[in-house]
């Protein structure tokens, strides 16, 4: 008596839990098919049990599945699959049709070996969690994380690159460059008299200007470049696969992109010029912070001898 | 005289399983070596006439030593006992001219019948 | 080696280590089709401090390019298992698993597919010796292209001493190759022990 409740327990529990649960055979007829299953996918209990698996959901990656099956039997073992590589195994609505922001249910599956009680045929159950939930929270999760990265990295005012983050990219080119061989250059630029401009016209003409500035260097680099607001009104920038030559043809753009026509603030026209200060990577050069320096002290020869110019770093 | 045999195997847990799995009868001088390199040494010095062989070995494994006995022609008999117990295994080592392929872990009587089938002992 | 286990218990689980891999490999030949080279597997103990520093030794593992998959086991042994494979390791897995999907995901999902390969075949040859149960849950990508330290850092790191054995998995003809690291806790050393007395009477 009390095996035979037990009995019809586990069958109801099997059937009710909140989990999808199938039983298939080695040629995928379907041996068990709970409520579930039932409900998410509209097939019947009565329609799906004792035909192939595959008549009621063709869509289903058969060759995946058949692969699936095969290790779980030679191996004896579980096996499993994530929403995180395969959103789902059976396509379902899932249950936030409201406040959702998926389409479809994401699942998490189990394939467990198992034989049936005679003990001559190999089954597999295959539980499907419902995981929409846990994958909603944990997607939105991952966007925050990296548009928090991508703003940790940014200068708040222009919207390129800061000082930290160049720091990081110098060092990583560096070092590929010291490895694998050649060419990396490091641009410094620095606005000609800019103090002038936030005294004359006030600090959102200012930094109306560095946004300006920041835009026109910005489409005289290659987008493997790495452009950055240094400090107040300085930027940097590390060009990747350039020498001494090909630096120079981009530092003369940029000061040329910014001589050539002036800053319209609020109907008042800001004229700006800026000195440029370059350095490149030579064997004798031993650290990322001995080239940036290398290209700080051609700057400040830019500004000695006359601004509005681009000086190349030479060696004495 | 006793009959030279040599026990090769990394283990020596699994070398005192194989020596107490021995059949009782059986008259043998036994040698026990760690590695391949051991095992070359020791049939070079006569001291096996059979030898019992472990596959996965540091320094020289059993394929190595196989591979030696043939290259420079050392007689001995040898039976490969090993827990690589892939197909392939067997087959390899069976080419290399080994007598037989014992799957660990192993019985006393597994042992005796593999003895027998190579002609190597049997006590009746 | 340790004294947690005696000298003798250590020699037993060591052949006992050895006939689970044997298996495991033969399972994984028969699975993949392919002959799998073993390596001795490496047995010894290690705590919270130098856990990272033994697996970076054992696996040679000084690059700064490794993926790493962790995998919990529980039931009567418990702990966890971490597949390390170095730059070349994995390029191939495609190949191996006889698909060529190509994307992030679908590789993902092949790398954690042998993982649970490999490591379910190797922690059930050894559950089995020893007559233990085992279970598994689903295995996680870790990291991609990092190095070891990075690969098993944990900040809460609660134990004192663990068994940790590692073995390396090298496929013939398609470039392939992996270390498992298996780790067992302190707490399911009696269920080891127990275990490994048993194989004993066997003989």
């Amino acid at each position: 008596m009390v095996a035979e409740l037990q009995r019809a327990g586990l069958d109801f529990i099997v059937d009710r839990v909140d989990v999808g649960i199938l039983v298939v055979t080695r040629d995928f007829e379907v041996v068990l098919w709970n409520r579930f299953m039932a409900a998410h996918s509209g097939v019947a209990h009565e329609r799906i049990v004792g035909s192939n698996l595959f008549e009621s959901f063709p869509e289903l990656p058969r060759e995946w599945l058949a692969k699936k099956l095969k290790s779980v039997f030679i191996l004896n073992n579980f096996a499993f699959s994530s929403w995180q590589q395969r959103p789902y195994l059976f396509r379902f609505k899932h249950h936030r049709p409201i406040t959702g922001g998926a389409s479809f249910m994401y699942q998490d599956c189990t394939f467990v070996p198992f034989k049936n009680q005679e003990g001559d045929q190999d089954l597999v159950c295959i539980t499907v969690f419902d995981v929409t939930d846990v994958a909603i929270a944990q997607k939105q999760l991952s966007e925050a994380r990296q548009r928090m990265e991508e703003l940790s990295n940014q200068d708040a005012l222009t919207g390129v690159y800061n000082r930290r983050y160049l720091q990081v990219q110098l060092t990583r080119e560096f070092s590929r460059v010291v490895r694998n061989g050649g060419a990396l250059s490091v641009l410094f630029i620095d606005l000609d008299y800019f103090k002038k401009v936030n005294d004359t016209y006030g600090h959102p003409a200012g930094d109306y200007v560095l946004v300006e500035v920041a835009q026109r260097i910005k489409e005289s680099v290659r987008t493997t470049d790495y452009l950055a607001r240094y400090g107040g009104e300085e930027f940097a920038v590390v060009l990747s696969d350039t020498g001494m030559n090909g630096g120079i043809n981009v530092a003369n753009r940029i000061r040329e992109r910014i001589a050539e026509a002036p800053f319209i603030f609020e109907g008042q026209t800001i004229a700006m010029t800026a000195s440029l200060g370059l350095s490149e990577y030579r064997e004798t050069v031993e650290t990322p912070e001995s080239l940036l320096a290398e290209s700080d002290e051609a700057l400040y020869s830019a500004k000695q001898s006359g601004r509005n110019r681009v000086v190349c770093y030479k060696a004495s | 005289m006793s009959l030279p045999l040599l026990v090769v195997d990394d283990s020596s847990f699994s070398r005192r399983m194989i020596i107490r799995a021995l059949p009782e009868s059986w008259d043998v001088n036994v040698t026990q070596a760690c590695n391949g390199v051991e095992a070359l040494d020791a049939l070079k010095n006569g001291s096996g006439e059979v030898m019992f062989l472990d596959l996965t070995m540091p320094i020289l494994d059993g394929y190595g030593v196989l591979e030696s006995v043939r290259a420079e022609n050392i007689q001995t008999k040898v039976i490969v006992l090993s827990a690589d117990i892939q197909p392939k295994a067997e087959e390899r080592v069976k080419a290399l001219g080994a007598l037989a392929f014992v799957k660990k872990p192993f019985s006393k009587e597994s042992l005796a019948e593999v003895l027998a089938n190579c002609g190597i002992y049997s006590d009746d | 080696m340790t004294e947690l286990l005696n000298d003798e218990e250590n020699e037993i689980l060591q052949e006992v280590i050895n006939i689970g891999m044997g298996q495991a490999g033969a399972l994984l030949a028969e699975l993949l089709d392919v002959f799998v080279h073993l390596s001795v597997p490496q047995v010894c103990w290690v705590d919270g401090n130098n856990f990272v520093e033994q697996v970076v030794q054992l696996v040679e593992g000084c690059g700064d390019s490794w993926t790493g998959v962790r995998q919990t086991f529980y039931n009567q042994l418990e702990g966890e298992v971490f597949a390390l494979y170095g730059a070349d390791g994995c390029r191939h897995l495609g190949k191996l698993m006889g698909s060529d999907e190509e994307g992030g995901a679908a590789e993902e999902e092949r790398l954690l597919e042998v993982t649970n390969i490999l490591m379910g075949a190797c922690l059930i040859g050894v559950a089995e010796q020893l007559n233990r149960e085992i279970d598994f849950a689903p295995p996680v990508l870790i990291d991609i292209n990092k190095p070891i330290s990075q690969l098993l850092d944990c900040r809460d790191r609660d134990w004192r001493k663990c068994l940790l054995i590692e073995v390396n998995f090298r496929l013939e003809e398609i470039d392939f190759s992996c270390h498992l690291v298996m780790l067992l806790s302190e707490d399911s050393i009696e269920q080891l022990r127990t275990g490994l007395l048993q194989f004993m009477e066997n003989f």
